[in-house]
Order: structure tokens, then C-alpha cells, then sequence
């Protein structure tokens, strides 16, 4: 279970002090699909830095199975992240001069024939089999980011963190790579970070979020119920 | 300002322009500190040390005294003013680079000092000039800085075995000169007076022109006088030998500047490259609106232009005020101060700023020939063959099992890893050029000395050694045989690559002690016949045979007909009557030549034979033999060679010129590890997205610094690797193309050289992880992904 309590993220932007995140509680159960939810600005990426250790809160805590990340070394959340999560981000980040197979392999605990094995069938599964030697530049939008959610996959993280992951694609390809995602929650939990709640309309939880704070927090069945009621 | 300039541009990339212009400033000072200091070392102190040619001229004949014949002449010469009886010894004089230059002590009656010193304008400023016959020695006071000397000290041959090996007997300092040139007056009646001197010194006349006559009487001692007998010593003369000297220096000199402006052109090259790709819409816009594909050429070109030239501007202006500073902390207080402002270093380092411009305008034309502006402001591509060759890469491309591994990053980035690896190896090269050469005249020469592995020599300085001496000898214990020998050096051996000719021995002995030296020696004939008895026969090796193309019955030592222009002249003719074979092993090849005593003692008014001795040891009492041979003969007047002595002497001339060869290493290893870690932490800024993506998904940043390093020491490595065989094959082909054909070899498999090819890839090696290290530690992932960074 990953729990944020009380989390705050204040930062220098320039000779503006910025209150990305402002006395923010959230838990994630295993196998949950949260979804948060917010406009430009409103702290959402800021949170899931926080969550996913990326970065170091100002104020409260960070607990992975209660274990405080404020308790962790460098070295040890840099393995958390390494062994636990996986990141899918707005941009695909691929590496310019590997090939889809190799960018995938990039995130795996080693570099064996096993995990080679794995990247090829990942990709296979993202339907990506014939383009498994193609570098970034060769690939479609949709087809980068499949592979970078293969990348994510790779180890078998307990949770992913996906930040804008269908920002900069149309709506039909930003659908498949949500279906793809939404499928991981049966291996671990997800969490997604979007402007657009049509992604999220399998969410067991979205957070809205607006100026740092959290607004709302429902859960599908409030969620459903309250489809129903209207 | 115009914002199309080059002065506009830089002013708002000044990291850019402070990086290229400190680069190239860097490479400038490098080159010119390396030639400067060797030119400081090798060549200047000669200069400085005899420029009192430019006021007298001496002439002496080859043996003996000078043909009273000759001297008439000369001062029959309406451009002479005067004519001098002179005699002299040279000495060594240190300077302050450890090398020795050569110098006279210049022998003058009472009545002529005057005369030389006014014509030298040298006045004496501290005690007295030489009294007649006494040991008095007059000595300019830079040189008696340089040799450590004031007044009242001594110059004797025991402070200096090697470089006061003419000193017979002790000189007294007793006046201290200064002027214009450097002079050492000794008094003409005392070297005259000293049996020691006699058969070191030479004797002649110095000759002073009419003011403004100077060049014809020049001439005239050169092209009149001058003989296969009669040496003349001028100021033309020194300046041709000074040209001489520059132009072995050119010799090294000039493939090491190639090779610096070669790595330093591809570095530069390489980050242009990388600003112009960069730069790719703003150049594509620019053509867009109207502007030329040649306008754009020559604004890059005008831009990497001034940054070259003040680059190099910069470096000079640097490179000279460190040779001022070196001028005054090291080379004044030895007495050989400089003039640190001297252009002679220029040409050398011209090329550098040169090489970039014209690299730079070479690229730019080429890149700017496949320019597409549609293609760059719709794509941010060159053009559109860029997508054409896409496929291609696609077919060829397999995904490889280690995507982190520097092999993988380097086989998708061939240009980048060739710069790299290019530069670095041109650097290893140029760092251990130097030292290469060195150390394989240095293996060349060791046979020099196999002769004193079986024996060893007692000698007095140009005399015959005293019987009680050799009696002492004789009755050593330790000693097998004592044979009395003639020693002296009827040929040179020449070897290579840019060495002088070393004069290589022979020994006049009995026919009896020649076969008994021969069977020791373990020599064998492979043609011909050993000297007879009472003939003027020579039996020299195969060795030096080979390296001056000599055959069995040649004739050498003809004064008037050398056999070759370095040949030095013999008292008589010899004939080489045979040739003794080469050893199996070159390292055990003796150089040794024989000739017939009893021919030399049988005509005393050619040869001068002053006996030596050749002292060969009881079996296993060689070492205990040289060590009382060192510490009981050697002394005053007394000369002891043996094979440890003069093995250290070779030890120390060749350990001086690598410590002064380590200097000019340590000069390109920083110039080699600043542009190269320069360039290498370029190429891994440009990866700052992927080093921030691999920081999110989870690598260390001491992964992150452990794969920058390995991928540097890939490259470090492969260029270390392509140096290596590069210099193999060079030593391949020195080898077999100059050091076999002189007959000669080193050993390919000398490990010193090898050494020297290490600092320039561990120095790039270490800064790059000093400054790829520091730039991760600033390393922040969610600014990279947030696209602020």
C-alpha cells in the first residue's frame, strides 16, 4: 500500500515561490487504477512526484508499506523506483539510438535472454511484433508511447505512474494506450495523471485536484451511482 | 548590433565562445610551450654560448700545430686585422634543460687578452685575468653560473667525469667577465706548459676582422682556408650548424604539430558540428528568407574564424608570458636566460587556428550543399535524404542484448566514437613521440658499450699511463691479463632516427693481445683476415661495416678523400682488411675494431700512441675487479671505464632527456584531457533527456557517472589500442626501414615508450568522470521531464 500524508511541495520558479502541493492525504490500495484529476497547474504531476519519490516533499510523508521514503538513502528510493514502479510520461522519452526491444530492455533488473524474452512477448502483447528492431524515429506517437509502457512493464513493477500519458496523442490511439494500462491493475496498481476524465472512466478512484489541494475524491461506485442518478 | 553578426552571436553564447577560444588558446600553448622549451634546450644554448664567433674566428689544424704557412696567409688578408696565437680545450656546459653544449676555454698570452676582450666588448668586473702560465681561468658570469663556479672554486675533471673530461688538470677561477658574448680565457703559456693538456688541446690562431669586414673574412676562412686539415670555427659556420640543429628539431617538430592540429581540428570540428545541427532552423529560416547558401557558409566560417584567431592570439600571448616565467625561474638563474619574445615558435602554431577555419568553412559548405530549408523548418532535418536513408539504417539494424553497454551506444554513433577515438589516438601519439624516438636510439646505441662486458679500461687523459700505475694493476689479484692498448675511434656509427654519429672504438694491440681480445670476446671473421702485424690494417664489425657501407679492402682516414663527410681523419691510411661477424643477438653485438699496434709505434711521426690499458678480470671477479678499478685508479689525470660506469653515464644523458621528454608529455596530456574531456562531456550533454529518463525509471547517479565512464574508457581504450598499433607499426617500419638498413636495431619490445602512451587516455579518462560526475550531480529528472532543464 502506498500512503502520501499531509503531503506539501513548495518550490523556487524563478523569484516565484510555488505551492505545487498543499496539504495532500492520499492511499493507494493494491491493484487500484487512481486516476488524478486536475486543469494546468493544479499539482497533479507535483503529486505524483511526490508519491513515486521522485521528489522530496517539504512537508509530510511518503510511505510504501510503511516504510517512510524520508527514512530512505538516495540510493535506496533510486532502487525503489528501479525495482517497485514503473513510469510512463506525457512524452515518450525513448532512447533516440535504441530500438524499440532494446528501450525496453533499458528498464529491466538485467540484461539476460529471460528479459529479452519478455520485452519481445510485452511488445508482441502491445502489438508491436514487427517493429521490435525499429528505432523511436521509425515509430508512430501511439507506437513510442506502447513502447514506453512496455519499458514500465518490464520488471513487473507493484505500481505504475503514468503522468499526461495520452497528452500528446488523438483520442483513438490515447484510448488503446489507457486500455493497455487499465489492464496492468490485475499485475499492480496504476496511477494516472490527466486533464481529460474520459480516460478515466475506469478509475476505482479519481482525485481532482485545483491549486494544490484536493477537491474530490470519489470512488467508481459513487462514481456510478451518481451516473445513474442523472 | 547587427543581428546577423558573428560578434552578435557569440555575445549571446558566450559559454560557447569561451569554451571554443579557451580550447584552441589551450592546444596553442601546448604546442608552443613543447617547441619553445626544446628549441630553449637544444638549439638557443648553443647560440648563446658561442656567439663570440661573431667577433673572432678561430682556425687550428686537424692534429698538431698549425701550418705556419696558413697563418701568414691569413694575415696577409687585407680584411684581417689581426691574427692571434690561440690554443684551447672544451668543455660541457649544463644548461638548464640537463643538456650539455659544448664550449672552448680559450688559451691567450698576456699580451692578447685585451685586445680579444675589447673586440669581444666583455671587460672584466670581478678579480683578475689568467696570469702567464699559471692555472687561472677568466670565465663569463653566466657561464660561471651555469657550471656553479666563483671565484677561487676549481674546474676539475672529477666534478664531471664526461663534460670536464679535457680538464688534464685543475683551473682556478680567478675573474669573473661580462659583456656582449660568452667567454672562458685561460692562459696560452699554461695548457702549453702541462704535459696533460698536450694532446688535448688544440692548437691555432684566432683571427679578429677589419670593422665592417667581418663577412669577407668569414669567407675567406671558410672557402679559402678551410681544408680536411684545417678546421675553422666562425660565426657563418655556427649559424649553419644552428640551422642544422633547428632543422632536426623541424624534423620531430613538424609530425607533432600535425598530429596536435590534426586532434585539435576534430575536436573543434566535432563541437561545431554539434552547434550547427543545433542551429539547423535558425540556418534553414535564414535560407528560407533569402539568404545564400554561401552567405551562411562564410558566416559560420566567420564566426568559428574569430574565435580561432583570438584563440590562438590568446594562446600565444599566454604560451609567451609562461616562457617568461620559465625564463626567469629556471633558465636565468642557470645563466641561460632567453628571450621569451621571440617568434621562432610561430610557424608551428599558425597551422592550429588555420587547420579550424578551414575545417570549419570545408564542413559548412558541405552540410550547407545538402540544405533543404523546407525540410529543416518542417522536420528539424538537413534535408530530405535524411528520411531516404532512414530504411537503409532499419534493414541493418538488430537489437543488441545490452542496450547500456558502451559498445552499443558507440555502434550507434560511429561519427561521434571515430572523433573521439581519432583525437585521442592522435594525442597518445603525439604524447609518446618523442619518447618512441628516444628509446629506440637509446636500445640502438647499448652495443656501444658490450666491449667493457669482458673488460675494462684504465686510461691517462691523453698520455701514456704511468708504470706504477700499471704495475698496481698487474698485480691485482683479481686480474687474468693486463694489455697495453692504443685507443681511439677511426669511424662512426650513425644511428638513427635523427641522431649524430657516435664515434665507435678500436683498439691498436699486439697481434698476440688481438687474438687473446678476440677469443675473449668471442668475435668471429666473416671475411677477411685479422690485422697483421706491422700493417696498417683495420678489422672493424659487421655492424658498422653495414652502417657505412664499408667492404674488405676499403681505404678510410684518407684526409683529403673521407669515405665520408663525418669520417674523421687518421694519422695514416687504414685498410679494412676484415670483418667480424654480428653477434646473434643484437643486444650482445660488440662494435669493437682492432688494428695492429706494433704498426703505430713503427711510425711515431704519425701516431701518437699513448698507451691504455685493457684490463680483462680472473672468471666471476669482473664486478670486484671495476670496483677497485673505480675507487682506486680513477683520479686526478686517471680515467677507469667500465661497462657499469659508463652504462650509468648513458643512463644519466638518456634519463635527463626523458625527464625533459616527460615535460613535453605532461604538456599535450593536459591540452589532450581538457579538449578531449571537453568534448566527451559535450556529446553526454547532449544525452541530458536519457540520463534524466534513466534517473526516473530508476539508475543511480553513480550508475549513471559508471556507464559515462565506461563509455569513455571504450574510447580511451580503442583509441589506446589503435596508438599502440599505429606506433607498433611505426617502429615496424623504423625498424626495418632505418635502423636495419644502418645495420642496427632496437629492441621492439621495450616497455618505457609503451608507459608514456598511458597518461593521455587515463588523463581524458579521469577528467570526464570529474566533469560528468560534477554535471549529474546537478542532475534533476523531473526538470529534464517537465522539459525546464
Amino acid at each position: 500500500m502506498l500512503q502520501g500524508e499531509n503531503l506539501r511541495l513548495v518550490y523556487q520558479d524563478g523569484d516565484a515561490t510555488v505551492d505545487a502541493v498543499h496539504d495532500v492525504t492520499v492511499t493507494v490500495a493494491d491493484h487500484q487504477f487512481i486516476g488524478i484529476l486536475g486543469p494546468s497547474g493544479s499539482g497533479k504531476s507535483s503529486l505524483l512526484y511526490l508519491l513515486s519519490g521522485l521528489r522530496k516533499p517539504t512537508g509530510g510523508e511518503v510511505y510504501l508499506d510503511d516504510r517512510a521514503y524520508s527514512r530512505m538513502s538516495d540510493r535506496e528510493r533510486v532502487a525503489l523506483r528501479r525495482r517497485e514502479f514503473g513510469f510512463v510520461f506525457q512524452q515518450h522519452f525513448l532512447i533516440n539510438y535504441l530500438t524499440a526491444q532494446e528501450n525496453v530492455m533499458v528498464a529491466a533488473p538485467v540484461q539476460d535472454k529471460a528479459h529479452t524474452a519478455q520485452a519481445r512477448a510485452l511488445l508482441t502483447d502491445l502489438g508491436l511484433s514487427d517493429k521490435l528492431h525499429r528505432f523511436p524515429y521509425e515509430l508512430s506517437g501511439g507506437e513510442r508511447q506502447r513502447v514506453a509502457i512496455a519499458r514500465a512493464m518490464i520488471h513487473r513493477p507493484r505500481i505504475i505512474f503514468a503522468d499526461e500519458p495520452t497528452g500528446l496523442l488523438d483520442r483513438h490511439t490515447g484510448l488503446q494506450v489507457i486500455a493497455l494500462l487499465r489492464a496492468y491493475r490485475d499485475q499492480g496498481s496504476l496511477i494516472a495523471v490527466t486533464h481529460n476524465p474520459e480516460i478515466l472512466s475506469e478509475a476505482d478512484l479519481i482525485i481532482k485536484m485545483r491549486d494544490g489541494q484536493i477537491v474530490t475524491i470519489e470512488d467508481r461506485v459513487a462514481r456510478q451511482s451518481k451516473e445513474a442518478a442523472a | 548590433m547587427n543581428p546577423l553578426s558573428a560578434v552578435c552571436y557569440y555575445r549571446r553564447h558566450k559559454r560557447q565562445a569561451v569554451m571554443l577560444t579557451a580550447l584552441l588558446a589551450l592546444a596553442v600553448v601546448g604546442l608552443y610551450l613543447v617547441l619553445g622549451v626544446l628549441l630553449e634546450t637544444f638549439i638557443t644554448p648553443l647560440y648563446t654560448v658561442n656567439r663570440y664567433l661573431s667577433r673572432f674566428s678561430l682556425v687550428q689544424p686537424d692534429m698538431g700545430a698549425l701550418d705556419p704557412a696558413v697563418a701568414a696567409r691569413i694575415g696577409a688578408n687585407p680584411d684581417v686585422a689581426v691574427v692571434l696565437p690561440q690554443n684551447h680545450v672544451e668543455i660541457a656546459v649544463p644548461n638548464a634543460g640537463g643538456v650539455d653544449t659544448p664550449f672552448r676555454l680559450i688559451g691567450l698570452q698576456e699580451a692578447d687578452m685585451d685586445a680579444v676582450l675589447t673586440q669581444s666588448g666583455v671587460r672584466l668586473v670581478e678579480g683578475q685575468l689568467p696570469q702567464p702560465g699559471a692555472n687561472g681561468l677568466a670565465l663569463s658570469r653566466e657561464l660561471a653560473t651555469a657550471l656553479d663556479l666563483g671565484i677561487g672554486d676549481t674546474l676539475k675533471r672529477t666534478e664531471n667525469n664526461t663534460g670536464y673530461a679535457n680538464i688534464a688538470s685543475p683551473l682556478e677561477v680567478v675573474g669573473i667577465l661580462s659583456g656582449d658574448v660568452r667567454l672562458g680565457i685561460v692562459s696560452y703559456e699554461y695548457l702549453d706548459s702541462q704535459e696533460g693538456y698536450r694532446g688535448i688541446a688544440r692548437y691555432g690562431v684566432l683571427v679578429i676582422a677589419r670593422p665592417g669586414r667581418e663577412a669577407a673574412v668569414d669567407d675567406l676562412l671558410r672557402q679559402t682556408v678551410r681544408s680536411p686539415r684545417v678546421e675553422v670555427a666562425t660565426y657563418h659556420l655556427l649559424r649553419e650548424y644552428l640551422a642544422e640543429s633547428r632543422a632536426v628539431l623541424y624534423k620531430v617538430g613538424i609530425p607533432l604539430v600535425l598530429l596536435v592540429t590534426a586532434a585539435i581540428t576534430m575536436v573543434v570540428g566535432a563541437i561545431n558540428r554539434l552547434a550547427f545541427m543545433q542551429r539547423l532552423t535558425e540556418l534553414g529560416t535564414l535560407h528560407a528568407v533569402g539568404h545564400g547558401k554561401g552567405w551562411l557558409a562564410r558566416r559560420l566560417t566567420l564566426e568559428t574564424a574569430g574565435l580561432a584567431l583570438a584563440g590562438g592570439a590568446l594562446g600565444i600571448a599566454l604560451a609567451m608570458g609562461i616562457m617568461a616565467l620559465l625564463n626567469a625561474a629556471v633558465y636565468a638563474p642557470k645563466g641561460f636566460a632567453y628571450n621569451p619574445f621571440q617568434m621562432t615558435a610561430l610557424p608551428f602554431v599558425a597551422p592550429i587556428p588555420l587547420a579550424v577555419i578551414g575545417f570549419t568553412l570545408f564542413t559548412a559548405v558541405r552540410a550547407l550543399g545538402r540544405m533543404d530549408a523546407v525540410a529543416i523548418v518542417e522536420r528539424g532535418a538537413l534535408s530530405l535524404e535524411e528520411k531516404q536513408t532512414r530504411p537503409a539504417a532499419r534493414a541493418r539494424a538488430m537489437s543488441l542484448p545490452h542496450p547500456l553497454a558502451a559498445t552499443t551506444f558507440y555502434r550507434r554513433h560511429k561519427g561521434q566514437a571515430a572523433v573521439l577515438i581519432g583525437a585521442t589516438a592522435l594525442m597518445i601519439v603525439s604524447a609518446s613521440l618523442f619518447v618512441f624516438g628516444l628509446e629506440s636510439f637509446d636500445d640502438a646505441r647499448q652495443p656501444l658499450l658490450n666491449h667493457l662486458r669482458q673488460v675494462s679500461v684504465a686510461a691517462a687523459n691523453g698520455l701514456t699511463l704511468e708504470p706504477g700505475t700499471v704495475e698496481l694493476v698487474r698485480a691485482h689479484p683479481a686480474v687474468e691479463r693486463v694489455i697495453p692498448a692504443m685507443l681511439f675511434s677511426p669511424l662512426g656509427i650513425y644511428v638513427p632516427p635523427i641522431a649524430p654519429t657516435y664515434p665507435v672504438e678500436a683498439y691498436g694491440v699486439t697481434a698476440e693481445d688481438m687474438a687473446y681480445l678476440v677469443e675473449l670476446y668471442g668475435l668471429r671473421l666473416r671475411e677477411g683476415h685479422l690485422p697483421r702485424p706491422n700493417s696498417n690494417e683495420l678489422a672493424i664489425p659487421w655492424t658498422v661495416a653495414q652502417n657505412r657501407g664499408l667492404q674488405v679492402g676499403d681505404v678510410i682516414g684518407n684526409r683529403d678523400h673521407p669515405v665520408h663527410a663525418d669520417a674523421p681523419t687518421l694519422p695514416t691510411e687504414l685498410v679494412v682488411s676484415g670483418i667480424l661477424a654480428q653477434a646473434e643477438d643484437f643486444a650482445d653485438d660488440n662494435w669493437l675494431s682492432f688494428m695492429s699496434l706494433e704498426f703505430a709505434e713503427s711510425h711515431p711521426d704519425a701516431w701518437k700512441v699513448n698507451l691504455s690499458l685493457v684490463v680483462a678480470p680472473k672468471a666471476g671477479q669482473k664486478e670486484a675487479l671495476d670496483a677497485w678499478l673505480e675507487s682506486e685508479i680513477a683520479g686526478e689525470g686517471r680515467l677507469v671505464f667500465t661497462y657499469g660506469n659508463q652504462r650509468a653515464q648513458f643512463q644519466s644523458q638518456a634519463s635527463s632527456l626523458l625527464l625533459s621528454l616527460s615535460l613535453v608529455e605532461s604538456i599535450i596530456a593536459v591540452v589532450a584531457a581538457v579538449a578531449l574531456a571537453g568534448l566527451n562531456y559535450i556529446f553526454v550533454m547532449q544525452r541530458r533527456a536519457e540520463l534524466g529518463v534513466s534517473s526516473a525509471l530508476g539508475l543511480s547517479r553513480l550508475q549513471l557517472v559508471g556507464r559515462i565512464v565506461r563509455e569513455t574508457l571504450f574510447t580511451s581504450g580503442a583509441a589506446w589500442l589503435a596508438a599502440v598499433l599505429g606506433g607498433a607499426a611505426i617502429l615496424v617500419v623504423m625498424q626495418y626501414g632505418l635502423f636495419v638498413p644502418a645495420g642496427v636495431r632496437f629492441n621492439l619490445f621495450n616497455p618505457v615508450p609503451w608507459l608514456y602512451t598511458l597518461p593521455v587516455p587515463a588523463a581524458v579518462l579521469a577528467v570526464s568522470a570529474g566533469a560528468v560526475g560534477r554535471a549529474l550531480s546537478r542532475l534533476d529528472a523531473v526538470a529534464l521531464i517537465e522539459g525546464r532543464a
